[in-house]
């Protein structure tokens, strides 16, 4: 159990260091190109907030995936919080920075039993059934969030992408093995199927990625077939067929250059739609641990009480939604700017 | 002469019907010489462009060559194997289409999509392949160059993106330019343009080309030979002044009798009544039987053979047969 949870965090600050390289290399690919680089900043002029809160997010999340054993613990630091990994974000709060139960957001006192706390008036979201910071559960949420967006997008856009534009692209006998598998799949309840197959895979967030993205890329593999039988009409690739391009060359070049503005849609609403239905699954008690869902799932019951408890519920709910309201505002900005039409023909 | 650049040889092209494959390109056969302008002439529907498509074996699935014989260049097109084909399409054998307004891709500056044409036949570096960009964006003369190169397609007027869609196609200098109504989607003062430049390139270049149009003034400008086209069959060729003066097959006289002219001005325009059938309902014997006003028992059974009107200057039609003959 231990070794695993040494390969997990070593895994995922490769992941970051991936991610960080990758940014920097599609930055400066994206400044050298004229339609990106003015994409980006007709993007910035338009949604400077939204960007700037998707960003913070992410560096949250990036914070809370780079982590290490040990080493800057206080003196009386625990000996089991000292060996295990912790991350950046987990860093920025002390290792005993917790109370036995429930209190209110600055409190000073428990809010059951009135009995003084350790750390009084520090914890600026309050403190779960668990006495757990929930400023601290909240930002370690956002990891969770991306990762289940990024990840099955990551399934989802390229799986679509292939069996749609093979479909579209080529017809015949493998249009319609294309088409069996899409029907099939959209015949069963996708909720059903999802918990089934989480069921089967096991209950890692890996897994229910997994489980999301099999079930999740069927109504994009519909939209990119739909297209792609358009844009194999079009008179561009019927001159690069004379010209004498070949079939994987329209493809890539013409083909899924001109799909591009329905994957950044498409990755917006899914994005959004997954995190959202992730929150459904939690609710169902198989959700990723450590989810905004599960906090919510878990405030059901403290909403039932008296006096109520709601700052659980408020900081996971509230993040959810402001990350789901930029990214909503980014795509929409971004599906106008990339649209070559509204480009402006200056 | 020598070698004919193209050459087509019983061409039949079928797409799949109700009831077995219905033929769109009817047994077609014409050549095109070295450096020579070839216009194909006829009506929306008649099967120029399918026939065009044979040629570069570029018919849209479900349709197909049946039967015939191609020869791009001496090369036999049915018989190359995929990759061959690729690598004549372009090279070789290149085209223009009617629409540049969607020939281009939107996504994609159009230097970039010019230097695409390049470097697919040809192994050079992107720099040498802009500057050669930039010389044949000098030589269809599309002006400042150098700017135009980073242009998307939505920048650029209609005929200037005919003049890049020129450039691409003679890019590698073919020996064959097929051109599908290249000015048909353009305004009059443009049409001129272009015509003048592809004459331009013709001459330069020594390409033939196979002007595929409905418009017999372009035709008048460009055409060396024409051929006439009706319901999926050639029905009159010849020399450009023999058919233009003396086009004696009654449709090709139809057509001739449709151009607005100043000498009739006073008179109604002239049309030829009805329009071209579907390839389904394509008539036995004389296809034009069903529209002529010269029609004859016979004609709605029998298919009229090759009359000589002229020397190299041919049609079928049994009416003109019988003149001949008297």
């Amino acid at each position: 159990m231990n070794e695993a949870l040494l390969e997990a965090h070593i895994v995922s600050n490769l992941i970051v260091a991936a991610l960080l390289v990758g940014a920097a290399l599609a930055f400066t690919a994206a400044r050298r190109s004229v339609l990106w680089s003015r994409a980006g900043r007709e993007l910035l002029r338009r949604r400077p907030i939204a960007l700037v809160t998707i960003l913070v997010f992410v560096m949250v999340a990036l914070l809370d995936s780079v982590a290490w054993v040990g080493g800057g613990g206080t003196e009386d630091a625990i000996a089991l919080e000292q060996s295990r990994p912790r991350s950046l974000i987990d860093r920025m709060f002390a290792p005993d920075f917790k109370e036995k139960s429930y209190s209110a957001p600055l409190a000073d006192a428990e809010f059951y039993g009135g009995s003084k706390l350790e750390h009084p008036g520090t914890h600026l979201l309050g403190t779960d059934i668990l006495g757990r910071d929930v400023l601290h559960l909240t930002l370690k949420g956002a990891r969770v969030a991306l990762l289940i967006g990024g990840l099955t997008s990551l399934i989802v856009i390229p799986l679509a992408l292939l069996m749609g534009i093979s479909a579209g692209y080529f017809g015949g006998r493998i249009d319609d093995i294309v088409f069996f598998v899409v029907s099939t799949l959209a015949s069963i309840p996708s909720l059903l199927l999802l918990i089934a197959l989480i069921m089967a895979l096991g209950r890692g967030p890996v897994q229910v990625c997994i489980a999301m993205g099999v079930t999740g890329w069927v109504g994009f593999c519909r939209i990119v077939r739909g297209e792609t039988f358009k844009l194999r009409e079009l008179d561009y690739v019927q001159a690069a067929r004379a010209l004498g391009v070949s079939e994987i060359g329209i493809i890539l070049r013409h083909i899924l250059p001109n799909l591009m503005h329905l994957v950044v849609i498409t990755f917006v609403l899914l994005f959004s739609g997954l995190v959202l239905s992730e929150a459904i699954l939690s609710y169902l008690g198989i959700g990723i641990d450590g989810s905004w869902g599960q906090m919510i799932d878990q405030a059901r019951d403290e909403l039932a009480r008296d006096p109520i408890i709601w700052w659980n519920l408020f900081a996971a709910s509230t993040a959810l939604f402001v990350l789901i309201l930029s990214v909503n505002f980014v795509g929409d900005a971004v599906r106008d700017i990339l649209d070559p039409k509204t480009l402006g023909g200056e | 002469m020598s070698v004919p650049v193209l050459r087509i040889d019983e061409v039949l092209t079928t797409f799949p019907g109700t009831d077995g494959r219905i033929p769109v390109v009817d047994r077609v056969s014409l050549e095109v010489a070295e450096g020579e302008v070839l216009a194909l002439v006829g009506e929306s529907g008649c099967g120029k462009s399918m026939t065009a498509l044979s040629a570069m074996r570029l018919v849209p699935k479900p349709g197909r060559v049946d039967s015939g014989h191609i020869e791009l260049c001496g090369r036999d097109v049915l018989g190359l194997s995929v990759n061959e084909m690729r690598a004549v399409r372009g090279r070789d054998a290149a085209m223009i289409f009617q629409e540049p307004m969607t020939s281009l891709n939107p996504v994609q500056t159009v230097g970039a999509q010019v230097v695409e044409a390049i470097r697919l036949h040809e192994r050079i570096s992107f720099e040498a392949a802009r500057s050669r960009t930039l010389d044949l964006f000098e030589q269809v003369q599309i002006p400042d160059s150098e700017q135009r190169f980073d242009a998307y397609p939505h920048q650029l007027s209609g005929g200037l993106k005919q003049r890049v869609m020129i450039a691409m196609a003679v890019s590698m200098r073919p020996k064959l330019l097929i051109a599908d109504e290249p000015t048909t989607a353009l305004d009059v003062t443009i049409q001129a343009q272009i015509i003048e430049l592809l004459r331009e390139l013709q001459r330069e270049l020594g390409t033939a080309i196979l002007l595929i149009t409905h418009d017999l003034g372009v035709v008048n400008e460009l055409a060396d030979r024409i051929a006439v086209m009706y319901a999926g069959r050639l029905i009159e060729r010849g020399d450009r002044v023999d058919v233009l003066s003396n086009g004696a097959h009654p449709y090709t006289r139809g057509l001739l009798r449709s151009i607005p002219a100043h000498a009739r001005r006073d008179q109604a325009l002239s049309e030829i009544p009805g329009v071209v059938p579907s390839p389904r309902e394509w008539p036995a014997g004389c296809r034009f039987s069903t529209r002529c006003d010269h029609v004859q028992e016979r004609c709605h059974s029998e298919v009229p053979g090759v009359t000589t009107v002229a020397a190299g200057h041919t049609l079928h039609c049994f009416d003109v047969a019988d003149e001949v003959a008297r």
